[in-house]
Order: C-alpha cells, then structure tokens, then sequence
C-alpha cells in the first residue's frame, strides 16, 4: 500500500458522544425506565454444586406487589449442540442452563430463580419467600483438583472430546486441543540450554464499571423491546431468539450506552429472564445486577495450569518449545485455552513447536470472554520463560526476541502465514525508545515483554444518508466503548472529503440496520470501518451517477475530489462543481434520496502485535511492587484518531498491572467467592499507576483500504510478564503464579532468602 | 413504614423530595428526581461512580440516605455545565479523550472539580491520591490524569 | 504427507473457471478425527466450499466440522465463514479454531 495523505484520519477531533458523556445525559444500561415498570431480582445459589430437588415458588407470587416468578420451568430444554446464536457458536443446553440452574446448581451465585415485582424491596423480599431443596454435592473449584480422577463430576455427559478413541466415562476435562510445527524432539536433541518451568494464574473479572442492567417490554401481541448494555444487541437478539422461542424479527434490542465491557458483554444473563417476567407479568420489567451478582455470576477469565519447555542454542536460536496450557471454563466447557494455544508462541518463528490445551469445567462461573481472551494467560507463562531463557544466556530480552521473531512469511504453528506484521518493529522501536534507554534508578529493575492477537473482522452492516442539506449520517450496529463512533465518522469524512464535522454517527438498534457481530476482537473499526467506506463510496457513485446525468456526460467523465464531482478533465466541459450539499439539494429532482449502503463479511484482519517496556521498584519487606514507569509499544496499522488508540493501549496496560499485581477470585472452603465487591477485589486505581507512555508503530494492514488494524485486545497481553520479569530481575526470585500480590511476593522472597543469602 | 419528607436544594435549584428511609441518596437523584448521571457501580462506597459534593464536601451518594440531606445543597454532574457552557472540566475531557465508555466520567469529574475547587495547583501525586476513590477500568487514568492537570495549567494562566 | 490428489467432484461453476489445487491444512484434532492423522491435503477447487465438498467425499464428516467453528486463513490472512472466497492457485488454505474475541 502505497502512503496514503489523509486529511481527516490520524487527527484528533471531539468524539461525537463527548457532550453527553460528560454531562450525564448519555444513557447508560441502567438509565433507561418506562412507565409502570416491575424490578427484577435473581435468587442465587447459596452452594457451589448441589442438586435442585425442588422449587417452591408460591409464597413469593402470592406476596402482595409480586407479579411474575419464573424458574427453569419456564425456559424450554435446548439441544445439547452447537449452534449460531446471533453468529456465536454456542451451546444453548449449556446457555439456558447458565441463565437459570436447571437440575444443578452449578456454582455459587448461579440464578436458581427470579421474580418481577413493583418494588426493589417487594422483589427482594419476595426472594427470601422461594422455597429450594438442594441436595449439596462435593465440589471443585481449581483445575488441576477438577483434572483429578476422582474429581466431583459436574456434567455426566461430557467425554473429553479430542482424544481418540473418545473416553467412555465422564470427565471435567470437556476438551483437548494441540497443535504442532515440526519436531520437537528433534529440536530439543539440538538444544544447548533447555529450561521447563510451571506457571498458575487466578481468573480475574473484567471489571467493567456498569453492572449488566437491561429494561424489558413484552407486549400482549408477542412484540418485545429491549434496551441493555451489551456489546453486541444483534447477539442478545440471537440468544434471546433461541432461548425464548421467539422469532428474530418480534425482538427489537437497543444497545444502551455502554459502560465497559472487556469481553464479558458479548454474551446474556439477565435479558432473557426480564423477558420471560415482562410476558408473565404483562408489564415492562428493568433489572440491574449489583457488584457482588456481577462478580458471582457473571464474567470471569479462566484460571490456569500451564507448563513451557524451551530449547535454545547458546547464541539465543530457540530450537523447540513445548507448552501444556489447562484452563478453567467455569461450570460449562468453553474456555479461551483454543486461542491461547494459538498466540502462545505467535510472537516466534521456531521451527519446532508443540502445544497441547485442556479446557477443563469447575464450580466457578462460566467464563467469559476477556480482552484478548487467553492471550495474557499463555503470554505470562511464554514470555516468563523467554526472559528466564535470555538471563541464562546473558542476552538482552529485546535482542533475544528479535533473534527469534516471527515477520512476514513465518509459519505459525497452528497453521497460517503470516502477511505483513509488525513485531520486529515494535522490538525495535522499544529498544530504540527513551524509557529503554534511559539508566535505571538504584534498586529497581526493568521488564519486557511481547504479545499477539489475531484481530477479528466479521459480519458488519452500514448505511450513510445523506440529509438535504449535504450533511452525512453514518449508520452502524456495534455499541461504542471506546471512541468507535468518532473513529467511524472520520472514515467517512475522510472517503467523502467532507469535513469530521459534517458527519454524525449513530448506532442503530437491530430492527434499524441489518447484521452486525458483537464489538469484540478488536473488530469494529476495522469491519465496521470496511462496511463504512463502502457504504460511503455507493453515496460517491450515486452523486456521480447523478452530476454526469445533469451535465449529459459520460459517468466516467466525472470525478470526485475534495466533496464534490467535477469533470475529469476540460475535455469533458466546463461545468461548475456539484458538492454534496448542492447535490443533496435537488436530490429529489434527480433520482430521490442520495444514501448507500453496505453488508460485508470483513476479511483479512490484520494480526497485531505489542511490547511493554516496564520499570518496577519492590518493598522487600512488604512485597508491594510499585510501577515506576511504563511504556507500551504496539503496531496499530493506522491509528484513525490516536488519542483512543492510545487509550487502548494504556487501559489494557492498566488492566493487565491489575492481573499481574492484585487481581483474583478467592474462594473459600465451600466453594464461596470471598471477595465479590471492589475492596477486596482490588483493581488498580490512579495512585497505584504512573503515565503510561505509548509509541505507535504504523504498519498498515494491507488488506484494509486505510490500512486499520484492530488495537484493542494487543495491549493486555504482555503487562503479566513484562512485570514479572522485572519483578524477578529486581529480587532475583521469579514468580510463577499471578497475582504476584504483596502477601505472595513477600512470602516468596520470605522463602527465597536464606538461598540467596547462601549465594 | 411511612415517607420522610426532605427539603433541599440539588443543583442550585430548591427541590422537595417524599423519602423511603431506606433508599440511598443515589437512589433517590436517580429514580425520583430523574437525574441518572450519577452512576452506580457498586453501591458500597469502592468505585466514585456516584461521587456528589454535599455542602461543598465529596461525597459518595451510594453511602448516604436521601433522608440525610435535608437542608442541605447537593452538586450533581448535572450542575456542572453553566448554561451552554461546558465547565473547564468537561470540555478538556473531551478534548483530550479522557473518556472511553464514559461510565465513570461523572463522577470524575465531579470528583475533579471538588479538588480544584479547594487546590486549584494540584500536582500530579495530588490528583492520582484525589481520584484514587474513582475507579476507572477503561484508561488507564493516564489521559484522566493529564486532563485534570492541564485545567488546572490553564486556570492558573486565566487567574494571571 | 498426502502426495496425492484423490478424485474430485469435477469442476463446478462456469467454465471458465480455472480449478486449482492448494494445500489443504486442518487442526490436529480433526486430522485425528476424520483424516487418519493427517494433517495437510493436496485438494482441487475454485473457491473454500470447493475444498470442503472435495475434502468430504474423501473424509465423510468433515465438511460440518469445517464450516462451523472453524476460520480459515487462505494464504496467511484470516477469515471467518469464506465459503465463496477464492483459493488462489498453488495456495495454502488452513482450518484454524474461529476466533471470536473480547
Ligand atoms: S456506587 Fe457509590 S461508590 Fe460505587
Ligand atoms: S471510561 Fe470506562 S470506566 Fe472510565
């Protein structure tokens, strides 16, 4: 792709929600109310596994103020088989059973039952009326215990799938997955320096500010509206669809303003039971889950077991490696350990590479998706041992990763060629920058490390309309986290060679705009951005079509520059330019309404890759770690408005501090989650971060017209181990299992203490 | 059990409220008196999100009774603006992208302008310590951070 | 390695169209499941649906395990449910997990 001058892309402009969002007015999921609405309240589970011999639900409806209870029975049984919902591919057995516990609790705060009633405090007492018999079964809650082959069993139908020939008993691992490149064996036998190393990391929540919260109306003719926070209606669409039995086109979603969502809203919990209660009740019904049900019952990542085998020659060549990654799914199959197998070693060309996934399901919530989903796992175990890997040689981490770095051409090892990348530009650019450069302060220590992620593009649909007086509006169908919408109306300024300002974009609702997947993957200003353009160039076809027909000239005769057509060339004749707005003008003379519209598939997302450069100071006595300062490189193809690429980059680096430094689930004997709230989960707040400081590599993705690669996910995979690195270069004790929490660490450079006395 | 009637002034404007006694100021400003940009996001005081100033002092409205306040005058994000003018506050915020989803923001900025109403040359340590109590998940706080400073730059400049 | 190209439904579409043959690279765990093992397929056709209809007459199964769940990157850039994309002569199309993404 040839350097493209832009005028519009690579600025900053207001975001076009910036006003609402910084007076209050924006709606978020919670904000939206009807006349005569119900609230809605979840029983929950008080066990983490237990059979549900029975519900008694008629003290509560009879309790005056109550207006709907619904329990499993009002959710129809689903095949155990996977399905599209809305795109995803699912397991609606497993989904229906998530949203409302059928025979089994499965784990602490799993919903059991919910009612609507006119009050919060009728919904919450009228909980305290349902009457459940549970038979209390042993439970699991880590996974290597869940591995175990005398482990409580959480679903007698699952046979671990990938193995052959299939087991005949049941098991908690639900899946195997591997991968291969080469020959390890041969690769290892050439090895000079061989390390193998155990690593664990604890599920951590995505910990999005708003709770998930929705608003539910169900009409007498079978129509529903629903608003809610989520970052993808048209799949709340497809799950409710499914669920509920009810067809696509009787269910209207509005996405809400969404106030955080990391992964963990791309899929439903309490949309399809305020649903079900609108239709029993007859009445609208909101429900917002509090911060203990979002931590309990919704979200986490997977917590994980894994094992890295490194083979290098002594010049830095590594030979082979040789990775076992087992991840907890919650109580239903479905952990990320698939595309953490995949970016384990993406970042490196090696000729001989190994790895081998479990996905293994405890009492635990079911996992959601995460930022990347499973990257940061892999990466933390992966990059760990590179570091360990280049101390033991005495190179240089950065030079270590470029000796070995995958650049266009290399073979993965689950399959593809890599195109275009750019990786070794980011290594290079990290060590090149001034944070590396610059000399340590005395005790402290620096880390690094690099991550990959895939990027996705998927189904995207579009419309521009063009009003009369030449002003645009941009119409997509993906909820807006973080500045999409002002990324999407500069690619339409942009295209149009209008100014930013000309352009309004708008999410529509399902029944407005057709098919869009959910905001995740990094997808939506790439694959909607795609959609955009093209719908932008049918309105730049049309005004031509439109001009050549005024002036009686060929379509090819005429071109459009800077908003407006004109002739190509004097040849053509003299005529006075046609802009937008003079077309608009007598667009109904002309033809009618100038609008376009797109529907695509985007392909070819381009792969993203990121460093992290940190410095970190311990307090060796309370084993508090401190980030002195911080520095996130990532190739962004193209940056369209780069405050928010760097905000991406400097969230996902605060995200990932939190994973490295604070953040996990922690259970007591009975399989009770100990620190569902704020305070004891402890996510980083602003004393606990320096600046973080961003350099944006710019290598376009060629197969995008304006060469946007997805950014998002890139920057939470590397912070774990860059920190860990550091951490172990700053004490000399390297930690293996995250969170790397004062109490930990302390106890860790407790143990470690008469050793390095000794030497 | 019977309402509590509270008189007080939200925003600059006198406003008479009928009370649960159980309801939490947050509660009441945003199902009663129709003013949802305060936010919760916990309910228990750990994440800013519905950060109020009563009488002048930061306050969580997640920890307060709406029964509480009578008498009393109560900020929201509502009454930051004048008119059609952005405060300071806000229109940096949206110049310099301290905002992702935009969930916290309100009561960052609430939380922001309570400091520069009381320390108008904060350093950077003192913004990071004000805003501890405002959680942000999308950031990082590192454009948060600089936004505030950069206000703060600007009033010191205007005050010359 | 499958050196050899076994029988193909004949040419679909137009005539004009060119069939070629790519190498064909599945997941290990399909490999296992429906190919004996093996991993990589020399296999005839125009476009991804091709590959997969030739793939199945040779694996019967395979096809469904290929079009849901999985994404495929045709020479080295990724997509997702391609059933028309065209697979340039002497390509590399490999079946990778679908990739969804937070
Ligand atoms: S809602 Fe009040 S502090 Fe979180
Ligand atoms: S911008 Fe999303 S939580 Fe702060």
């Amino acid at each position: 792709m040839s350097a493209r001058q832009f005028k519009v892309v690579g600025t900053r402009p207001n975001r076009p929600d910036g006003a609402d969002k910084v007076t209050g007015r924006a709606r978020f999921g919670a904000d939206w109310n009807m006349p005569g609405q119900l609230t809605g309240r979840v029983l929950r589970s008080p066990h983490a596994h237990a059979v549900i011999e029975s519900i008694d639900v008629s003290r509560a409806a009879a309790l005056p103020g109550v207006k709907a209870v619904v329990t499993a029975a009002d959710f129809g049984e689903q095949e155990n088989r996977i399905v599209p919902a809305g795109e995803m591919q699912v397991n609606l057995r497993d989904v229906t059973r998530n949203v409302m516990a059928r025979e089994k609790a499965l784990y602490h705060g799993h919903a059991v039952a919910a009612v609507a009633a006119t009050s919060d405090a009728i919904a919450r007492d009228a909980l305290k009326l349902i009457d459940v018999r549970y038979r209390v079964l042993p439970h699991v809650i880590d996974v290597d215990d869940a591995m175990k082959p005398d482990a409580p069993i959480l679903h007698d139908h699952i046979r671990t799938e990938g193995v052959e020939p299939r087991p005949t008993v049941a098991s908690n691992v639900a899946k195997r997955i591997d991968f291969a490149k080469g020959d390890v064996g041969k690769g290892f036998a050439a090895a000079e320096v061989t390390i193998e190393r155990r690593f664990r990391t604890a599920p951590v929540h995505q910990g999005y500010i708003e709770p998930h919260a929705c608003l539910a109306s169900a009409a007498e003719d079978g129509q529903v509206q629903l608003w809610t926070t989520t970052q993808g209606h048209f799949q709340v669409r497809g799950f409710c669809s499914r669920l509920l039995g009810i067809e696509t086109s009787q269910i209207r979603v509005m996405a809400a303003e969404i106030g955080g969502g990391f992964g963990g809203k791309t899929v439903v919990y309490l949309e399809p039971l305020a649903i079900r209660l609108s239709q029993k009740a007859g009445k609208p019904v909101k429900m917002v889950m509090t911060r203990e049900e979002v931590f309990r019952a919704s979200g986490p990542t997977s917590g994980s077991v894994m094992r890295v085998k490194l083979g290098a020659t002594r010049d830095g060549r590594i030979v082979a490696a040789d990775a076992t990654f087992a991840f907890q799914a919650g109580a239903f199959p479905g952990s990320p350990v698939g595309p953490a197998s995949m970016c384990s070693f993406a970042c490196y060309d090696l000729d001989n590479i190994k790895v081998e996934g479990f996905d293994v399901v405890s009492n635990r919530p079911k996992v959601a998706a995460y930022r990347a989903p499973g990257a940061p796992i892999s990466a933390w175990a992966v990059e760990s041992t590179i570091d360990e890997l280049a101390q033991e040689l005495g190179i240089d981490p950065i030079d270590l990763r470029l000796r070995n770095a995958a650049r266009e051409g290399t073979k993965t090892h689950y399959g593809p060629v890599f195109n275009r990348i750019g990786l070794v530009e980011c290594l290079e650019a990290a060590k090149a920058s001034a944070h590396y450069r610059s000399p340590l302060k005395p005790g402290a220590a620096r880390g690094v490390a690099a991550g990959f992620w895939f990027n996705v593009g998927a189904d995207s649909s579009a419309a521009a309309h063009v009003g009369e007086d030449g002003t645009v509006t941009v119409i997509s169908g993906n909820p807006d986290i973080g500045g999409s919408r002002a990324a999407l109306a500069m690619m339409a300024a942009e295209e149009l060679g209008i100014p930013y300002d000309k352009v309004r974009p708008i999410i529509a609702d399902t029944a407005s705009i057709g098919f869009n997947f959910v905001t995740g993957g990094s997808r939506v200003t790439f694959a909607n951005g795609l959609a955009i353009i093209n719908s932008v160039r049918e309105v730049i076809g049309e005004c031509k079509r439109r001009a050549a027909k005024l002036w009686e000239v060929e379509p090819d005769a005429v071109v459009w520059e800077n908003g407006e057509v004109k002739p190509a060339s004097t040849n053509v004749g003299t005529f006075e330019p046609l802009s937008l707005a003079k077309l608009a003008a007598s667009a109904g003379k002309t033809g009618g309404p100038i609008n376009g519209h797109s529907q695509i598939n985007a392909q070819g997302a381009g792969p993203g890759f990121g460093v992290h450069v940190v410095d970190v100071e311990v307090d060796k006595e309370t084993g508090i770690v401190t980030i002195l300062r911080y520095t996130s490189v990532q190739d962004v193809g193209t940056a369209i408005h780069p405050s928010y690429v760097e905000g991406q980059m400097q969230g996902g680096a605060a995200q990932g501090i939190g994973w490295a430094l604070n953040e996990e689930y922690i259970y007591d004997r009975n399989g009770k989650l100990d620190n569902a709230g704020f305070l004891d989960y402890r996510m980083p707040v602003a004393s606990d971060l320096p600046m973080i400081e961003t350099i944006m590599v710019e290598v376009p993705n060629p197969t995008h017209p304006y060469g946007v690669r997805g950014v998002g996910e890139v920057p939470i995979v590397p912070p774990m181990a860059a920190i860990g690195s550091a951490i172990a270069r700053a004490t000399g004790v390297r930690m293996r299992d995250l969170p790397m929490s004062p109490p930990r660490l302390s106890a860790a450079l407790d143990a470690a203490s008469p050793r390095l006395a000794a030497e | 059990m019977s309402k509590i009637h509270v008189s007080a002034v939200v925003n600059g404007e006198p406003i008479e409220y009928l009370c649960d006694p159980a309801h939490t100021l947050l509660d009441v400003l945003r199902d009663q008196l129709g003013l949802t940009g305060s936010k919760e996001g916990c309910g228990s005081g750990d994440c800013g999100a519905c950060s109020v100033t009563i009488d002048g002092r930061l306050t969580c409205a997640c920890l307060v009774l709406g029964a509480e306040v009578d008498g009393m005058s109560i900020g929201t994000i509502e009454g930051l603006a004048q008119g059609d003018q952005l405060h300071p506050l806000q229109k940096k915020f949206v110049e310099m992208a301290a905002l992702q989803c935009g969930v916290c923001t309100p009561g960052v900025l609430v939380a922001a302008k309570a400091l520069l109403d009381r320390n108008p040359d904060p350093s950077e340590t003192e913004v990071r310590y004000w805003l501890a109590g405002n959680l942000c998940r999308c950031t990082g706080y590192d454009k948060i951070i600089r936004a505030v400073l950069d206000v703060a730059a600007d009033m010191k400049e205007t005050a010359r | 390695m499958s050196g050899t190209t076994q029988g193909v439904t004949g040419p679909v579409g137009p005539v004009t169209s060119r069939v070629s043959e790519a190498r064909v690279l599945v997941t290990p765990a399909i490999a296992r499941a429906f190919c004996g093992g093996m991993i990589e397929h020399l296999v005839e056709g125009r476009e991804i649906r091709h590959l997969v209809r030739a793939l199945d007459a040779r694996f019967p199964g395979i096809a469904a395990r290929l079009e849901e769940g999985c994404a495929v990157a045709i020479d080295g850039v990724i997509h997702q449910n391609a059933w028309f994309e065209i697979v340039p002569p002497g390509g590399e199309v490999c079946f990778i997990p679908a990739i969804e993404g937070g």
